[in-house]
């Protein structure tokens, strides 16, 4: 008789106990305690020492580098090395917590030679998307804003105080990083390189209307498929939209300087762009 | 106290068995470690990290059932068709309706008696409710015994077109394979398809050729597993054709085989199984004159040709080989740039047949002589001694069975052989040998055959017919021998060394005694033999007429059996 109940006995204690690891997990952090989680981790298991604050829903990591650019203008290894050990530790925290805060922003400073900022932001979805593989190594990094500033006093700062830390939003996120998508496109990418000049780029979003404004200026004939700077970048808006699901926007107001050229496109215009 | 020595005899009675049992703890150790810092980190883990693996459980466990079902789908597709398919050496079972099969009983030359036992069956097929108003039930089995060649699965195939019925046919050497259960398997098969068709149909005939391949005697495995598949095939075919089956079935098994049937498993040879056994032996003179009328009718042939003369020629011929001579003369005519087959066509194709192709060889004189010679001396005494046969062709053209040949047969089928017979056999066999000392004073390697055939003839005289001079009388061959009479490979000897030498002695004295005979006759027929051996070198061949001639220009006459 054991030997027939057995194996369904079995499996199904072994199924109740999945089931119920699933819906039991708790939270190994709480927010409150957000800034203590990541020091601990970072100090215990990566061997470094960042700062942390968080406000309302954005949190500012701050890590002073001795040397963030060697005297060749490359990256310094280690520094980089404990700029990846604080995203990883402080992504491991935030993404076990709830609820999550939804931006996290690392600031590697040289405090020693040049006094720069190096600053990456990331929306926390994105991280977890990331780390789900969904999304790929290559756009992670293009949603992610990197802004590498000079700024004289970040030198000796070890506490963070030079830091303009602010609670960052969605909109303004994401209007920088249109602003990012087009330099990178318009300055990276082969099929633009050598064709187009870029100057400043400027975008905001303000109500239900995207604004951009960018001086794209055409150098040469690119290739056939690629129509004009402005519909690029209609495209890079339209994207945006479709990946992170904005819903109140009407209006996309693109105006190229160098050309003079203004275009405006509706919500529906844009979703041609993506078929 | 821990005793030393008995520590060290039981580590070395039993190192295998300690060893196994501290390499699985070593196992067993390992794993359930792996399994707690597995589970320990697990529990570790951060909370996201934690539900990212539990998520992924079910999922897992969704792909691991999804390919078990796959790979267990195909195991049993597998295995189904290698153990009952088929397999990869597949029947190749032949379902065919019965007018593809197409041979209409006229077409079944000779064999009378045969035919008309055969007829009986067709009846009963056809029409069974005859039989069951009697209250007799329909045959299970036919069987088919005799040599190759004379016509059993012809015979097979005209029942088969007589009754209608559909006609499954297989080959016993097919059945079994490397695999054992293979043989058990392919038969399940067959009998499951004959079974469908006999209820679509009304019945079914299998046709098994060389079933002896599959109907042997069951014996005990020696432990290769080689016997116990062949038993398993031999189980099968027993259960299938009077199994514990309560549905009755018209399927017919029609067994063909060149062995005795006391081979055959005794099982398979009572009634209920094998019920009808037919015995289709070598057609005789009538029969003969039948076949080749029926197979040149298919050719271009010469008015001329007598068949009563072929017929007297082709003495233990079968069907099969008046049909290869009748296709071979075709062949040579062809060959011959010739519009209809004659005599000189047939004569040539019997001789390639019987004697085989020619060689390209070239003789020395000296050679041609020392042929000639050997083989005048196996033809005189045929012709002289001999009791029953004739010298039917003598030659020295180099061929597949020899570098000459002498053709001696008897002129009917004889069916029992008489101790002159043998006697004169051995007479035969040693006047090649005898003929070459005579003229050559020496002789060669070319009696090889000669002697063998001569001490084979004297061996069974003596060993097995009783007919050796020194009054011994048994089959001694058949107590020496102690097949079946236990497992395994010695058994006891039945007979001493004494009576062992006795009776090599007696096969001795046979051989000498004929030698002596034989040497008389070609000393005193010295002319003879060097009149005939220079026929052979001049002509090479000689047939039956030409040798008729010589020996009657000598004023010889052959000897006859009173």
């Amino acid at each position: 008789m054991w030997k027939r109940t057995a194996p369904p006995v079995l499996i199904s204690a072994l199924i109740a106990s999945v089931l119920y690891g699933c819906i039991q997990i708790k939270p190994t952090y709480t927010k409150e305690r957000i800034a203590e989680s990541i020091i601990l981790l970072c100090q215990k298991e990566y061997n470094v020492e960042p700062k942390v604050w968080l406000l309302e829903e954005t949190v500012w990591i701050y890590l002073p580098v001795g040397t963030l650019i060697t005297n060749n203008l490359q990256w310094q290894k280690e520094a980089l090395g404990s700029i990846n050990k604080v995203l990883m530790g402080s992504s491991r925290v935030i993404l076990s917590m709830r609820p999550r805060p939804q931006f996290m922003v690392i600031v590697a400073s040289d405090i020693e030679d040049y006094g720069i900022d190096y600053q990456i932001t990331s929306w926390i979805p994105d991280i977890v998307k990331y780390q789900l593989q969904l999304i790929s190594r290559d756009e992670f990094s293009r949603r992610s804003l990197i802004k590498i500033t000079e700024n004289i006093d970040a030198l000796r700062d070890k506490e963070g105080l030079h830091l303009a830390k602010e609670d960052i939003t969605l909109r303004g996120f994401l209007a920088e990083q249109i602003i990012q998508r087009i330099r990178m496109k318009f300055t990276l990418e082969e099929n633009f390189r050598g064709y187009f000049k870029l100057g400043e780029v400027d975008s905001v979003i303000q109500g239900d209307t995207f604004r951009v404004k960018a001086y794209i200026e055409q150098t040469g004939a690119p290739p056939k498929k690629i129509a004009n700077a402005e519909e690029e970048i209609a495209k890079i808006i339209a994207y945006v939209i479709r990946e992170y699901e904005i819903k109140d926007f009407l209006l996309a107001d693109i105006k190229n300087t160098a050309s003079g050229q203004q275009l405006l496109f509706t919500r529906s215009e844009l979703g041609n762009f993506l078929r | 106290m821990v005793d030393l020595n008995k520590l060290r005899v039981y580590f070395k009675l039993h190192w295998i068995k300690i060893l196994l049992i501290v390499l699985a703890s070593i196992i067993g150790l390992f794993t359930v470690i792996v399994l707690i810092a597995g589970v320990q980190a697990m529990l570790n883990l951060e909370s996201f990290y934690k539900q990212l693996q539990f998520s992924s459980i079910p999922l897992q466990f969704f792909f691991s059932i999804v390919t078990a079902i796959i790979f267990a789908s195909i195991y049993t597709i597998f295995h189904y068709w290698f153990f009952f398919g088929g397999g990869m050496t597949k029947l190749g079972q032949k379902k065919v309706k019965s007018e593809e099969v197409n041979v209409k009983w006229s077409e079944v030359i000779g064999m009378d008696e045969i035919k008309r036992e055969a007829w009986e069956v067709v009846q009963l097929l056809k029409d069974r409710s005859q039989l069951q108003r009697v209250g007799g039930h329909v045959i299970k089995g036919l069987l088919l015994c005799g040599p190759p060649g004379c016509g059993k699965t012809y015979l097979a195939k005209a029942i088969a077109t007589e009754v209608g019925l559909p006609f499954l046919s297989v080959v016993g050497s097919e059945v079994e394979g490397i695999i054992v259960g293979l043989g058990a398997a392919k038969l399940r098969s067959l009998f499951k398809e004959a079974r469908a068709m006999a209820e679509l149909h009304g019945g079914c005939i299998i046709f098994i050729d060389e079933v002896d391949s599959i109907a042997r005697t069951r014996r005990e495995d020696m432990g290769f597993g080689g016997q116990m598949s062949a038993n398993a095939a031999v189980n099968q075919l027993l259960t299938e054709m009077d199994g514990l089956r309560k549905k009755e079935n018209n399927i017919v098994v029609i067994g063909a085989t060149n062995v005795d049937e006391r081979e055959l498993d005794p099982a398979l040879m009572r009634a209920g199984r094998f019920d009808r056994k037919i015995y289709i032996g070598l057609p005789g003179l009538a029969d003969r004159e039948n076949l080749f009328r029926f197979y040149l009718s298919k050719i271009k042939y010469e008015p001329d040709i007598d068949v009563a003369v072929l017929a007297r020629k082709a003495v233990y011929k079968s069907p099969a080989d008046i049909s290869n001579i009748a296709r071979e003369s075709s062949i040579i005519a062809v060959r011959n740039k010739k519009e209809k087959v004659g005599m000189k066509e047939i004569s040539e194709a019997m001789d390639r047949i019987d004697l085989g192709l020619k060689k390209p060889i070239e003789f020395s004189q000296k050679e041609k002589e020392q042929v000639a010679y050997h083989e005048a001396g196996h033809a005189i005494v045929a012709y002289l001694l001999h009791p029953t046969d004739d010298v039917f062709k003598a030659s020295i053209i180099p061929r597949s069975v020899g570098l000459g040949v002498v053709s001696h047969r008897s002129r009917e089928e004889m069916h029992i052989y008489n101790k002159e017979y043998y006697s004169a056999m051995i007479k035969v066999s040693l006047g090649s040998y005898v003929a070459e000392r005579l003229k050559f004073n020496s002789t060669t390697s070319g009696v090889d055959e000669d002697m063998h055939q001569a001490i084979s003839v004297a061996y069974n005289m003596v060993w097995r017919w009783g007919m050796g001079p020194s009054g011994l009388k048994g089959n001694f061959k058949a107590a020496e021998r102690s097949f079946g009479y236990s497992v395994g490979w010695s058994a006891p000897n039945f007979i001493s060394e004494k009576t062992k030498e006795k009776l090599d002695e007696d096969v001795q004295k046979i051989i000498q005694g004929c030698l002596e005979e034989v040497e008389n006759l070609l000393a005193k027929e010295s002319a003879l033999l060097d009149r005939f051996a220079q026929e052979l070198i001049n002509r090479q061949e000689l047939d039956y007429d030409e040798i008729e001639a010589i020996f009657k220009e000598c004023g010889k006459e052959r000897l006859r059996q009173s």
